[in-house]
């Protein structure tokens, strides 16, 4: 708030004279907000926004009273004072004036050229006269791009000003990128084996196409451009896409173990305090407990009691419908299958084949997915 | 029993009978005292009188007396004001007092 209160400005005032209180009402009644209203001898002091001093002066016409400003506050008073300061003006002048001078030059060049070096580029400008600190002239620049364009290597150059920055984009050929470093690939090849379904070649030549075979580890993408220009090689780089082929099998017996019931039952009492339970114990390896009654025990802590019926549990076959066995086996090949399957594949088709062996049945899925087979190499 | 004829005395039953505090039709004054050093009061009507040590102020049920040390309003605006300094005294002047024993 008086943050907002100094940006804003406000006057410290003094109402002298007959009845202040009664000027001092009609000024709230008109709306003006005042702040810090106390009363120093006969005069009443009190704050009031600069803004409002105009609508305070009318309300002050026959009143009988006088308003006398003690002090400008504020953001706004400190412009006013600076306004009769001549330093002040002076260095304003000074400052648009500077302003004025140097935005009549070139203060940034940006270059984007895939074919040329950027210090080359740079260096031909400087000669032409477009340099960092030269005049902005609109007819040189025009003449730049002409100029530039006098190099056999350059094919298209456009040289723009904005302001004071001056941006030059070339294209051109007959360049040979330095050969990729290490860190970079050299060749991308195939993950899986697969059939290429797209490929997609940011950087580099492409060896195969989208209907190819690929072996795991065959290349894909070479960085190796010798059939353009003797010994030019650039990092290789893209997208490869392709079909790949799973097959998973998983079998469940018809006899399954199932745990049940022994007969044996023992009763055990818990202590449960804040949600936990303390005190369970019981010799069985397996067990089932279920509670069968529970007291809760009034005190400072809410201290319960349950009992449990623990039933001990032991495992035995149980002979399972072919239903159930295929519906197992068919998990189990699912499980398998999720684990073999990346997160980004695409899945195109699906096959589940159930093959019946007796006194077991095996669930056979074959599922064609899409996904990404590069892999960069140094 | 003889029954009060002044407005605020019918505004008051009026709001009553619907079931709203006697504050809400937003004439009657407010007053409301923070520790015995900030006073806010709204709805008053003007001020009479602001020193140090005595604030009247003018309100539908008459003038508001503040008497204390070191007064001084930090806010004034439209019809509130907030009150600073040690409040000794809150009182209304010469008012006559409602005939059917009603507050208001």
């Amino acid at each position: 708030m008086k943050v907002w209160k100094y940006h804003a400005g406000y006057v410290n005032i003094s109402i002298v004279g007959k009845y202040p209180e009664k000027l001092m009402d009609k000024v709230i009644a008109s709306g003006i907000p005042v702040k810090n209203a106390s009363r120093q001898g006969s005069a009443i002091n009190a704050e009031i926004p600069s803004r409002c001093m105009g609508r305070l002066r009318i309300i002050r016409r026959g009143s009988g009273c006088r308003v006398r400003v003690d002090r400008r506050l504020g953001a706004a008073g400190r412009v006013q004072l600076l306004r009769a300061n001549a330093v002040f003006a002076v260095s304003l002048l000074v400052f648009l004036a500077a302003l004025a001078v140097l935005s009549t030059r070139i203060w940034f060049i940006e270059v984007g050229s895939a074919s040329l070096p950027e210090a080359e580029i740079k260096e031909k400008l400087a000669a032409l006269g477009a340099s960092v600190g030269s005049r902005r002239n609109r007819n040189a620049i025009a003449g730049t791009a002409r100029a530039l364009m006098l190099d056999p290597r350059i094919v298209n150059a456009k040289v723009t000003l904005r302001g004071v920055k001056l941006t030059v984009s070339v294209s051109g050929f007959g360049y040979s990128e330095p050969a990729p470093a290490a860190g970079e690939a050299a060749v991308i090849t195939a993950e899986k084996d697969c059939v290429i379904s797209s490929i997609s070649v940011t950087s580099g030549r492409a060896l195969v196409k989208p209907g190819d075979a690929v072996k795991k580890g065959d290349p894909l993408i070479t960085g190796d451009l010798s059939n353009l220009k003797e010994g030019m090689r650039v990092p290789a780089s893209g997208v490869v896409w392709g079909r790949v082929l799973y097959r998973v099998s998983a079998a469940a017996e018809l006899q399954r173990p199932k745990l049940t019931r022994s007969g044996r039952v023992e009763r055990a009492v818990t202590v449960g305090l804040f949600g936990r339970e303390f005190g369970f114990d019981t010799g069985f390896e397996a067990y089932e407990a279920v509670p069968v009654g529970e007291r809760l025990l009034f005190g400072p802590l809410p201290v319960a009691l349950t009992e449990y019926e623990v039933c001990e549990l032991v495992e035995r076959m149980e002979s399972d419908t072919k239903a159930g066995a295929c519906e197992r086996a068919r998990l189990l090949a699912q499980a398998k299958l999720d684990e073999l399957i990346p997160k980004g594949a695409l899945i195109k088709t699906a096959a589940t084949e159930m093959i019946d062996e007796g006194g077991a049945v095996t669930a056979v899925i074959t599922v064609t997915a899409s996904e990404r087979i590069g892999i960069p190499r140094e | 029993m003889k029954r009060s004829k002044t407005g605020s005395d019918r505004g008051a039953r009026r709001l009553a009978a619907m079931g709203l505090p006697a504050d809400a039709d937003c004439v009657l004054p407010k007053i409301s005292l923070t520790g015995g050093r900030y006073l806010t009061v709204e709805h008053h009507t003007g001020i009479l009188q602001l020193t140090p040590c005595l604030v009247r102020l003018y309100s539908r049920l008459g003038v508001i007396r503040i008497e204390g040390e070191g007064l001084a309003a930090p806010e004034m605006d439209g019809d509130e004001m907030l009150l600073e300094g040690e409040i000794t005294l809150v009182a209304f002047e010469n008012r006559k007092p409602a005939a059917n024993g009603s507050k208001f």
